[in-house]
């Protein structure tokens, strides 16, 4: 275990901003702490890395309680949402930085900024100054000066949200790169769900300062604890049932439901896990509504009162008020009681 | 266009210092007379050589305003360090009660804090002139530090923190690289207020601090046209100079620190 934050609370004034939390990151792994803007994400990684005391709750790196120490000697980087990188300093200089404060031998300095100028793909911008370059090369540039130290744990406060689109995948595959190729341990705060599910190997969940779910990124996405964390996720289907003796009954058939537990339980699905068959004689339903959502198409189907969403790219074959068949996943389904 | 209003600019500028330096260097030059005759060099050897006084006077506007220069720009920079970090409408506050001597007319002013200095044995000394000029400077020197602290995003201090600075190192590599700019233009702005004061070194200073205004007044009084030129030449040439000095210096610092700004 690396990192385990353990029934954190923090509050400032009258507001309490997050309300026990636990989660542990595991070492040489990618953790997306996921939430919408205002839930608390920011707040965690500033309590890890000391710039912020919780009011309770402790935090411990590598077994060493670390709630109290001094942000400097914690060896945690944070790189934060804008570059922030000194203006007085060069790209060399900025790299160099926590180097010379922790005041490595000018050998070794050399040699770590320029494994790291070549690892970031930024050795022609070193004499440079940060006004005189990209936003993306700046932020580069601040993947580098954290790196520059060795730190034994990495944070990330939405790192590309400045960056346009293509930039942003471009900088999400270097560092997703960087953390294999490096074996680093890496938080990340997100409120994109899809920047999260490309990216980690486990995903944190947050909204109004809890912790909804922790879980590898596939659980999470398919198989939600709550329907907060389902549509948080992504849009999905509900479909009420009863689960009597591992089979799941409701309007469109019998599903197999082992180890969950009996009784009244809604079936779960993404709107791509169910497929429209247009040869299928049975389990017909009616195409109510078709939206474009660029290369997929988005179909509401009605059947006896319950309404299904489903995602496909094939946008030829159908239309309003066609009658099609439903075709379910046999395997993984995930049932909430 | 540009060209021609830009002439007319430096022509308003240079055509008061044209004519104050001829009335250094001719010893009759007054109206109708257009151009000038008699040339003399006696104000300037006079300045240089006969009269102690003024070179003295020189001197010790010098060593006034960089002790206020000094002086103000560090009180005014802590305090602005402290106000940076409070609310707005708290900091605006605070500013008021700083400013409350900038509100009140200097004569006023500077009769109070003489009978402070009085008290205190302060009249008559260096000190005394210095702290009656820090009551003027330090609320400008304070806005000057506000603004440059807020310009330093509390996130950068937060990085480098994390990297490993400590307060020492923090201030050392980070703060202050960035506020030189401003400690530069705030210690010019105190500067050019105690050199250009009178009222304060005339009361405080008591004439045993004589400064190049107050050995300026006299001489005007007395219609002395050409020693008072040759003393608001020098006068000018000083504060033109600081002005260029201090200009050059933070455009140098200056220029790949913009995008803190942007």
């Amino acid at each position: 275990m690396k990192l385990r934050v353990e029934g954190i609370r923090k509050a400032f004034g009258q507001e309490s901003v997050l309300k026990d939390i636990h989660f542990d990151a595991q070492e040489g792994k990618f953790l997306s702490i996921l939430g919408d803007s205002g839930s608390g994400k920011s707040t965690i990684l500033k309590i890890i890395t000391g710039l912020v005391e919780p009011d309770d709750g402790r935090v411990f790196l590598d077994g060493e309680d670390i709630t109290h120490k001094d942000p400097a000697q914690r060896g945690i980087a944070y790189v934060f949402q804008s570059p922030l990188l000194f203006p007085h300093l060069t790209v060399y200089e900025n790299i160099a930085f926590g180097l010379e404060v922790k005041k490595v031998s000018k050998s070794e300095l050399q040699k770590r900024v320029s494994e790291l100028l070549s690892l970031l793909k930024i050795e022609e911008l070193a004499s440079r100054y940060p006004a005189q370059i990209s936003g993306g090369q700046q932020q580069r540039v601040s993947i580098a000066r954290a790196l520059a130290t060795k730190p034994s744990l990495i944070l990330m406060d939405e790192p590309f949200s400045g960056l346009d689109p293509t930039l942003r995948m471009e900088m999400g595959t270097l560092i997703k790169s960087l953390q294999e190729l490096l074996h680093l341990t890496i938080i990340f705060v997100t409120h994109d769900v899809n920047e999260s599910l490309r990216l980690s190997d486990q995903i944190a969940l947050i909204a109004d300062g809890q912790i909804l779910q922790t879980g590898d990124a596939k659980s999470v996405y398919y198989r939600p604890q709550n329907q907060i964390v389902a549509s948080f996720m992504g849009g999905g289907n509900w479909i009420k049932g009863i689960i009597e003796q591992g089979v799941f009954s409701c309007d469109f058939g019998e599903f197999q439901a082992k180890n969950f537990l009996d009784g009244e339980a809604s079936l779960f699905l993404r709107p791509h896990q169910i497929a429209l068959n247009k040869n299928l004689k049975s389990d017909i339903v009616k195409i109510e509504e078709i939206r474009r959502l660029g290369k997929e198409i988005q179909v509401d189907v009605l059947r006896e009162g319950v309404k299904l969403t489903i995602e496909t790219f094939d946008d030829h074959r159908y239309d309003i008020g066609d009658e099609v068949g439903l075709e379910f996943p046999k395997i993984a389904l995930h049932y909430v009681n | 266009m540009k060209k021609i209003i830009t002439g007319i600019i430096i022509l308003l500028i240079s055509l008061p210092m044209i004519l104050t330096f001829l009335l250094t260097v001719f010893t009759y030059y007054k109206y109708p007379q257009l151009l000038p005759s008699q040339l003399t060099f006696e104000y300037w050897n006079n300045f240089f050589f006969k009269n102690p006084l003024m070179i003295r006077s020189v001197l010790n506007s010098l060593f006034l305003g960089l002790m206020n220069g000094t002086s103000s720009t560090i009180v005014g920079f802590m305090a602005g360090r402290a106000l940076s970090k409070q609310k707005e409408n708290r900091h605006t506050r605070t500013m008021l009660l700083y400013s409350l001597p900038l509100f009140i007319p200097a004569t006023a002013l500077f009769i109070g804090v003489h009978l402070i200095m009085l008290r205190l044995s302060f009249t008559n000394t260096y000190l005394g002139v210095v702290l009656a000029h820090m009551v003027l400077s330090v609320p400008y020197s304070t806005n000057i530090g506000i603004s440059f602290f807020k310009g330093i995003p509390s996130e950068m201090e937060q990085v480098a923190r994390t990297i490993g600075c400590r307060d020492f190192n923090l201030f050392k590599k980070v703060i202050l690289p960035l506020i030189t700019p401003g400690l530069l233009f705030s210690g010019s702005i105190c500067f050019l207020l105690s050199f250009s004061d009178y009222f304060a070194a005339a009361l405080i200073g008591g004439g045993k601090v004589i400064t190049l205004s107050a050995l300026l007044y006299p001489y005007i009084n007395n219609a002395d046209y050409g020693n008072s030129a040759t003393l608001g030449i020098v006068f000018v040439s000083i504060n033109i100079g600081v002005f260029f000095i201090t200009e050059r210096i933070t455009k140098r610092l200056t220029k790949v620190n913009t995008y803190l700004f942007e």
